[in-house]
């Protein structure tokens, strides 16, 4: 009797703690470790020619190489389905982990299913919330609120915090996170401020200065005026600017916002063109990215690095703001 | 003479007594020992009642402290224990259980039920953008193909509006054409109607842009909210147009009232410009400002609105999501009552808390009934215990179970009988060691006494000795002093024979001096009386000498009496006496020896009496010869020559005299001796009788600690016999 009761007692426990541990097991989609090891880093991005672009991938291999990486950069021309194919080859080619400016951030979960267990880290192009997570899918980025907000801070001051504004806003990409963003971020700071905000004039000109240079000419056609222009990027600031420049509008009257800091926009607000753009501190952005791939790739998280996010899926660089008084600074 | 100094004697040797000292005894006097052995006798007693008192005393102190103890731990059952501690303990668990289940279900429900809004609201937020998406698509192309065409004509412009008229059914009727003057061009069949086209929203907002893109909702001429997208058109006349086409915002209101995939849950749909409410499930609300809005719900999404925070909330008890349409000003605001997601987390509660209830109440049957079987044996060997811590060990203890009860039942019961033989046998044996430690006792105290009267002997012999001590002492000084008047009677006698010796010369010289008869005469009566005076003195001495025998002859009697009483109580001293009593007869015989001598004495005394007398008798016919005869010179010398003779004669006799007292004196001197010796040896016989009495003395204190060891024995044996009869066996 004793000894059934023994048996039964010890059946019991094996059941329970099987159920137990069949409970607690959650499957993850864990980063593997066994290819870590690497120390190959592939940098994938629609062009490097020039611009943020350029500059980032010059800055992303000087980093990458200072912390003893090889890294492989490689162009999609902004093909997504270039660069999943990118992300598809990395683990074979024993990357160790991805630096990913992705081309459409929305696919940023299929690009992750791509890489199959390596460790991504988004650069500049924001993904969905879900989409991240610590330890495996991280970014690195500029705060675009923070971005839009800077822009109409400088506008509100420059006009002497007027009580009504005739903004002239050109919108980036449409199916860009980071447009709506910036350009809701910049108008809610101005009707935060009480300001009444009369948008004389919005559309996308999917950051070309020749498309905002030529809708510069159809708004010309509604005889409206503006005290101020907010674009999402530098690009289409040189666009707005060149149209005043070339129908005589004060530039330095109206004031016209980029966000980028190219430097063809800093020799425009050198020349007095445009008036403030936000510089994003690729270095920064850079040198974080292989910090943050550095420590995800060893199983770590990048919650030790500076600018980190409490809940380990953002890096956070801020940009610089760039007027004609410290343009001095970046201006080489 | 005699008689005069028989007397003499008497009075000499009484004169020796009170001399020496205290009276000799001859009755043995009274033992002083009694007194402590009655003390001792007695202090027994006294304290077998101390004992039983403070035993008494004990035993009261004992119950007493019981008691308070009792009272201190009252005897509550183990069962009670068991039930009282484990019952609260599984309740507690139990309650922990079910709050934290209840707690973490909670959080999970909510989260759940978050998500589950947040899936339902993004359904409802991509529906709507979709929606949105394809009509401004549709929109959008139909701008670029009239853009392409660039009508010239009004008509050309209608005609290029009229294809695109009832081709989607949200926007029943079509695109129009407005230009700056303030007319418009639209499709035939289209019912629209416009006033003042230069202020309506479509108009304004249209010149903002040039790709077709939503503007604000408003209310349209029939009274109905509708969206417009509108863009600055291009087409070619030269002249500023503005392309618009009108979305009612039914399909909006469908999706945004039926496409909320959860119980319970319901939608809104704001534009946060203007803060109007574009479909609201009460259409009471539709086109109402929610910031003007008194409903709790809605004065909360405002709020979140104003500062632009679209953060999952919990607003009136309602889980509230709100989520941006893209590419528009709107805002989606889901919420369902918190109390429908709690729901299924009070019910999921109740259950368990129920199923607790339920399996607290199983348990504690279960409790009870195993505690109380296992338990069961436990109040009867308690109480076989608590007989036994009152002594009673009749009791039986049987071993019931096969567990750590039931082998204390076992061994309680072994315990039991072991400590019943155990007792049995100790009672035994304090029985019988009462029994000896009482004839114990009885010996020892018969010791006692019979060491005590021996002591008692002893010191009475001791005494006795002391006494003969005493009487030898007296003796030696009595011969001693015979010795001395031994010695004195030697003198007179030497001194009667120089007077003798004269008194033959006188005679002689008066034999030979007749003439000188009448001096002679008187002389010879002189020397006569002198000699007559001597020789009474010689009487006097030897009547002293006689009283002096006399007294040594009642001490010779009187040693022997000793001796004889000192064979007897060296007899009855039995071992220890005996050397005693060889001492004691060679007193007697020495006192034999001094009665005999005193005898001889005595004889040679009365012959020396006798030979005085004759002496004086003599001395006295000499004189009444001389007195007779005083002119009978012849006679006289005849008689002369007889007194001559009879002078001769006296001296010769007095010469033996002499010669007796010589030898008196030698037997007084031997007598002294003796006596001394007897001194001697009766101080040995008084030490070794002092030493006899400090060994009786030291008998008697043993056979005392005996008498009290065996008293404390009995005693003891009487407590354990008391111990023992208080188990019940």
């Amino acid at each position: 009797m004793k000894r059934f009761k023994r048996i039964l007692a010890a059946l019991t426990t094996a059941a329970l703690t099987a159920g137990m541990c069949a409970c607690g097991s959650q499957s993850t989609a864990a980063v593997s470790t066994e290819t870590n090891s690497s120390k190959k880093i592939l940098v994938t991005l629609a062009d490097a020619q020039s611009g943020t672009r350029g500059d980032f991938e010059k800055a992303v291999r000087a980093a990458g190489k200072k912390a003893g990486f090889s890294v492989t950069v490689q162009q999609t021309a902004g093909v997504l389905n270039t660069q999943i194919k990118q992300l598809q080859n990395a683990k074979q080619h024993k990357f160790g982990g991805i630096i990913c400016w992705a081309d459409d951030p929305s696919a940023a979960k299929q690009l992750e299913i791509a890489a199959d267990g390596l460790p991504i880290v988004f650069v500049n192009s924001l993904p969905e919330e879900d989409d991240l997570a610590s330890g495996s899918f991280v970014y690195v980025g500029s705060d675009d609120t923070t971005a839009g907000q800077d822009q109409a801070e400088y506008v509100y001051n420059k006009l002497g915090k007027p009580d009504k504004i005739n903004l002239l806003m050109m919108k980036g990409k449409k199916d860009a996170d980071s447009t709506s963003t910036r350009t809701n971020a910049a108008r809610n700071y101005l009707t935060d401020k009480g300001c009444d905000v009369n948008i004389v004039f919005s559309d996308f000109a999917n950051d070309d200065q020749e498309t905002a240079h030529t809708m510069m000419q159809s708004f010309a056609t509604t005889g409206q005026t503006f005290d101020a222009a907010i674009c999402n990027d530098d690009a289409m600031a040189l666009g707005v600017v060149q149209y005043m420049q070339e129908n005589g509008m004060s530039t330095s009257n109206i004031p016209v916002c980029g966000i980028d800091g190219t430097s063809d926009a800093l020799t425009s607000i050198k020349s007095g063109g445009m008036s403030y753009t936000e510089l994003q501190q690729t270095d920064k952005v850079a040198q974080a990215c292989i910090d943050a791939i550095s420590a995800i790739k060893s199983g770590g998280t990048i919650n030790d690095i500076k600018g980190a996010t409490d809940d380990g899926r953002y890096i956070w660089i801020p940009y610089e703001k760039v007027t004609a008084d410290n343009l001095s600074k970046f201006q080489k | 003479m005699a008689d005069i100094n028989r007397e003499e004697k008497k009075g000499l040797a009484k004169q020796k007594k009170k001399k020496s000292g205290p009276a000799k005894v001859k009755k043995v006097k009274a033992p002083k020992a009694p007194k402590n052995k009655e003390k001792r006798l007695k202090a027994p007693k006294a304290p077998k009642n101390k004992e039983k008192k403070q035993a008494a005393r004990g035993a009261k102190l004992i119950q007493k402290r019981e008691k308070k103890a009792a009272a201190r731990h009252k005897v509550i059952s183990v069962r009670t224990k068991l039930i009282l501690l484990i019952v609260p303990v599984t309740i507690g668990i139990v309650a922990v259980l079910v709050i934290v289940s209840s707690y973490m279900s909670k959080n999970r429900m909510q989260a759940m039920s978050e998500a589950q809004l947040d899936s339902s609201i993004q359904n409802q937020s991509d529906s709507i953008t979709a929606w949105l998406e394809q009509n401004l698509e549709f929109f959008s192309t139909a701008k670029t193909t009239i853009e392409s065409i660039q009508p010239k004509t009004a008509d050309d412009l209608k005609a290029a509006l009229n294809i695109y008229y009832g081709q989607n059914e949200n926007c029943p009727n079509g695109l129009y054409v407005a230009g700056s003057d303030g007319k418009y061009f639209k499709a035939v069949k289209s019912g629209l109607a416009f006033r003042d086209i230069t202020n309506t929203m479509w108009y304004r907002q249209g010149l903002t842009r040039v790709n077709m893109d939503y503007g604000s909702a408003y209310m349209d001429m029939a009274g109905k909210y509708v969206v417009s997208a509108s863009a600055l058109l291009n087409d070619g006349s030269g002249k500023l147009r503005v392309i618009s086409a009108d979305v009612s915002l039914d399909k909006i209101t469908t999706i945004v009232n039926s496409g909320t995939k959860m119980n319970g849950a319901n939608s809104f749909l704001v534009d946060t410009r203007t803060g109007t409410i574009l479909s609201s499930p009460k259409s009471s609300m539709v086109g109402t400002n929610i910031q003007k809005s008194k409903d709790p719900l809605m004065t909360g999404v405002a709020k979140k609105l104003k500062v632009h925070d679209l953060e999952a909330d919990t607003i009136d008890d309602r889980l509230v999501e709100m989520r941006e349409i893209n590419d528009t000003d709107w805002v989606l605001v889901s919420y369902a009552p918190m109390s429908l997601i709690l729901k299924d987390v009070a019910d999921l509660s109740r259950t368990l808390a129920i199923l607790g209830f339920i399996a607290i109440i199983i348990l504690v049957v279960i409790l009870l009934v195993v505690v109380t079987g296992i338990f069961a044996p436990i109040s009867g060997i308690t109480k076989s215990i608590t007989n036994m811590s009152e002594g009673d060990f009749t009791i039986k203890v049987k071993q019931v179970s096969h567990d750590e009860i039931g082998a204390m039942s076992g061994s309680v019961g072994r315990f039991v009988e072991r400590m019943r033989g155990m007792l049995s046998s100790i009672r035994n044996e304090s029985v019988k060691l009462k029994s000896q430690s009482e004839s114990t006792d009885k010996v020892s105290k018969d010791m006692l006494r019979e060491s005590t009267s021996q002591t008692k002997e002893m010191e009475n012999l001791n005494q006795i000795v002391d006494s003969l001590a005493v009487a030898v002492n007296n003796i030696a000084d009595s011969a001693t002093t015979l010795a001395q008047v031994v010695s004195d009677t030697k003198e007179d006698s030497d001194k009667t024979t120089e007077a003798m010796t004269n008194t033959v010369r006188i005679a002689k010289q008066g034999q030979q001096d007749i003439s000188n008869l009448g001096s002679a005469m008187e002389e010879i009566r002189n020397a006569n009386q002198s000699l007559a005076e001597s020789v009474n003195q010689v009487g006097e001495a030897s009547n002293q000498i006689t009283k002096i025998v006399t007294v040594i002859q009642e001490i010779a009697d009187e040693t022997n009496l000793l001796s004889l009483n000192a064979s007897i109580e060296a007899a009855r001293a039995g071992e220890s006496g005996r050397g005693f009593a060889v001492v004691a007869s060679q007193i007697g015989k020495l006192a034999n020896n001094s009665g005999e001598s005193a005898n001889d004495i005595s004889k040679l005394i009365r012959n020396v009496s006798d030979l005085i007398e004759e002496a004086v008798k003599k001395a006295d016919e000499s004189y009444q010869a001389i007195e007779r005869n005083g002119a009978l010179i012849d006679s006289t010398v005849q008689s002369f020559d007889e007194i001559y003779e009879n002078i001769n004669q006296s001296n010769r006799r007095l010469k033996r005299v002499v010669e007796n007292i010589k030898k008196v004196e030698g037997v007084a001197t031997n007598v002294a001796a003796i006596s001394e010796e007897q001194a001697a040896s009766t101080a040995e016989i008084q030490t070794t009788a002092q030493e006899i009495v400090e060994h009786a003395r030291s008998i008697t204190r043993s056979s005392q600690d005996v008498a009290e060891n065996s008293k404390e024995l009995s005693d003891t044996s009487t407590a354990l016999a008391g111990y023992v009869s208080r188990f019940r066996i």
